[in-house]
């Protein structure tokens, strides 16, 4: 039986869901011409699991449900990121929507049952609990990517991310059988503590099997190169507020799950895994940052942009299972970068929204051109986020990407981060392309947005400028947050 | 009756895994690649069956069903999306779903 602590303990994601049943039953039952109700109720819910995960964060770290969940600082950061995600893109999403056309309450409730299941898998601490936590914000996810039901694209982009998805999920499933026959465990502790000794023979083949197709599924769900050929097109069709959370929430999510069972379990046992991630960063960073130099359609450049985002994060993996143990600053520099990710993907997202009309998305590069005469803000906006994107001082980006390449460097990986910068500094030129329509050529754009998802506009900007320039506390703050997560160096058999 | 040991039982999961990972990758048809996916799950559930009566635990046996729910309700998302898909379509093979191009 859970106990009243174990259910204080996930807490946070018990509001989600219940918030999500209210507005699926209101919607059901009551039918409110206007959906601006869900929309407040979403916001609340959203901010109330943000301030209990914040409560409970300040508290001790503790096993819950019998060692299912992992409640530490490591995975309530990440939980804290994912929530964030989700409200940024609530905030804009009430008056995106309406310019849709797409009145639906439903969607309120799948992000919040899609935040539900990042929560559960950023704490996961049991394979079989982070499959369930995966499927929980995947299925959201694939409804809320096919969500424009009448547009083509939209249900192009949901079929292509729920076949794809199903099928990395089978194949990390299959990883999952494999772990539990050798070790007869599915608790990262017990696989970490198998990992820590000395097998051979059938068992060590099963490890194999299973540690390999484990990293097949993550690198799907992370866009990692080579896995990531769904991610533009799925980007590209889905609504602009779907593909915000999308490719924050649940990066972040994942990313959590993976640093996990990366750092964990496969960690510094296991040179074999860590030279396949190492191999998965250094092309997911280039595939990546090539492939969007020749994108003309902005969220389709984003999607690029987010899968070499992912490379980075890649690196960062990589450094934590190569250097020293203790003291390791990749991953805090994971969690900060996780964080300045969200802020400027989701303002980037948000200019993009403005656009928004009639029914239709205006994502091609030619909507920006003129932007900063008729809009500064907006552009001031987009150019704050797309220069943080490119690393660039003083925004948060830079600091976020200046911490994950030393902690590279510092662990050994020198020719890992020498890839990442090159590629990161030809990742500049289609950054700064969309500011060059912006300010240097002439058009009629029309945008407007609405004085909330200005706000968040506002929040995403401060934010990235505030830790851009004093990133101190916060990095800090994801220092402190490492400290709880330990290695599983102690067999539990 | 002498019982089945581990091995056949796991031969038969990957011939079913290695069906379904080619249906998924080969066929044309959203319908079939959907199949296989399914198929990959039931290869799944039994690798976790036998796994569980070789280590004598019942763990394995509560994770399959386990996937066999996660797995309905993907079959509940993924059939009502096959069907979105022929309404604006009007076709559910895969090689025409390509309107995003990059």
């Amino acid at each position: 039986m859970p106990t009243f602590n174990d259910l204080w303990l996930a807490s946070p994601a018990l509001l989600l869901f219940f918030g999500a049943m209210a507005i699926m039953l209101g919607e059901a039952i009551v039918r409110p011409a206007s959906k601006t109700g869900f929309w407040a109720l979403a916001l609340g819910t959203l901010a109330g699991s943000a301030a209990l995960t914040v409560v409970i964060f300040l508290g001790p770290s503790a096993d819950a449900f019998g060692g299912m969940l992992r409640v530490d600082q490591f995975g309530l950061f990440a939980q804290l990121v994912c929530t964030l995600a989700a409200l940024l893109t609530v905030l804009f999403s009430d008056d995106y929507l309406r310019a849709l056309n797409l009145r639906v309450g439903e969607y309120y409730s799948l992000v919040l049952f899609g935040v539900c299941g990042m929560g559960l898998m950023c704490l996961a601490n049991d394979l079989m609990m982070v499959f369930v936590a995966l499927e929980v914000m995947s299925i959201s996810m694939y409804v809320l990517c096919a969500l424009k039901r009448g547009d083509p694209r939209s249900v192009e982009a949901g079929f292509k991310y729920f076949i794809l998805g199903a099928f990395s999920s089978g194949l990390m499933l299959y990883g999952i059988s494999f772990l539990y026959g050798a070790t007869g465990t599915t608790s990262l502790p017990g696989i970490g503590g198998f990992f820590m000794g000395q097998h051979q023979g059938t068992q060590a083949t099963l490890v194999a099997i299973g540690g390999a197709l484990l990293i097949v599924g993550f690198g799907f769900k992370v866009a990692s190169v080579p896995f990531h050929m769904w991610a533009p097109d799925v980007y590209q069709g889905a609504p602009i507020s779907v593909t915000s959370l999308m490719s924050a929430g649940v990066k972040a999510a994942s990313f959590a799950a993976f640093a996990r069972f990366v750092y964990g379990v496969i960690g510094t046992h296991s040179a074999g895994f860590v030279g396949v991630l190492w191999w998965m960063a250094a092309a997911t960073m280039v595939v990546g940052n090539l492939g969007a130099l020749a994108q003309r359609d902005l969220k389709r450049m984003l999607a690029y942009s987010s899968i070499a985002h992912a490379g980075y994060l890649l690196m960062a993996l990589v450094a934590a299972s190569t250097g020293n143990a203790s003291n390791n600053p990749a991953l805090a520099s994971l969690l900060f970068y996780l964080l300045a990710y969200t802020f400027m993907n989701a303002g980037a997202f948000i200019v993009l929204a403005a656009f928004t009309r009639d029914g239709q998305d205006y994502t091609d590069i030619d909507s920006l051109a003129g932007l900063g005469k008729r809009h500064p803000w907006l552009a001031a906006g987009l150019s704050l986020c797309l220069l943080s994107m490119a690393g660039i001082p003083p925004t948060m980006g830079f600091v976020g990407k200046f911490y994950l390449f030393s902690a590279a460097i510092q662990s050994g990986q020198v020719p890992l981060a020498m890839i990442g910068a090159l590629s990161a500094a030809a990742g500049v030129y289609y950054y700064l392309r969309p500011m060059v329509w912006m300010y240097m050529k002439e058009g009629h754009t029309e945008a407007r947005v609405a004085p909330v998802a200005f706000t968040a506009l506002a929040i995403c900007g401060f934010a990235l400028l505030a830790f851009g320039l004093v990133p101190g506390p916060m990095l800090g703050l994801a220092q402190t947050s490492l400290q709880s997560l330990i290695p599983y160096t102690i067999p539990t058999h | 009756m002498e019982s089945v040991g581990l091995v056949p039982v796991l031969c038969v999961s990957v011939v079913l895994f290695v069906t379904g990972v080619a249906g998924v990758l080969t066929r044309k048809n959203a319908l079939i690649v959907f199949m296989s996916v399914e198929l990959m799950l039931n290869a799944v559930n039994l690798s976790f069956v036998a796994f569980a009566r070789q280590n004598g635990e019942a763990d394995g046996m509560i994770y399959a069903v386990f996937v066999m729910a996660v797995a309905a309700a993907e079959a509940a998302v993924g059939l009502a999306m096959v069907i979105l898909l022929f309404r604006n379509r009007v076709t559910v093979k895969l090689d025409d779903l390509d309107i995003m191009k990059g």
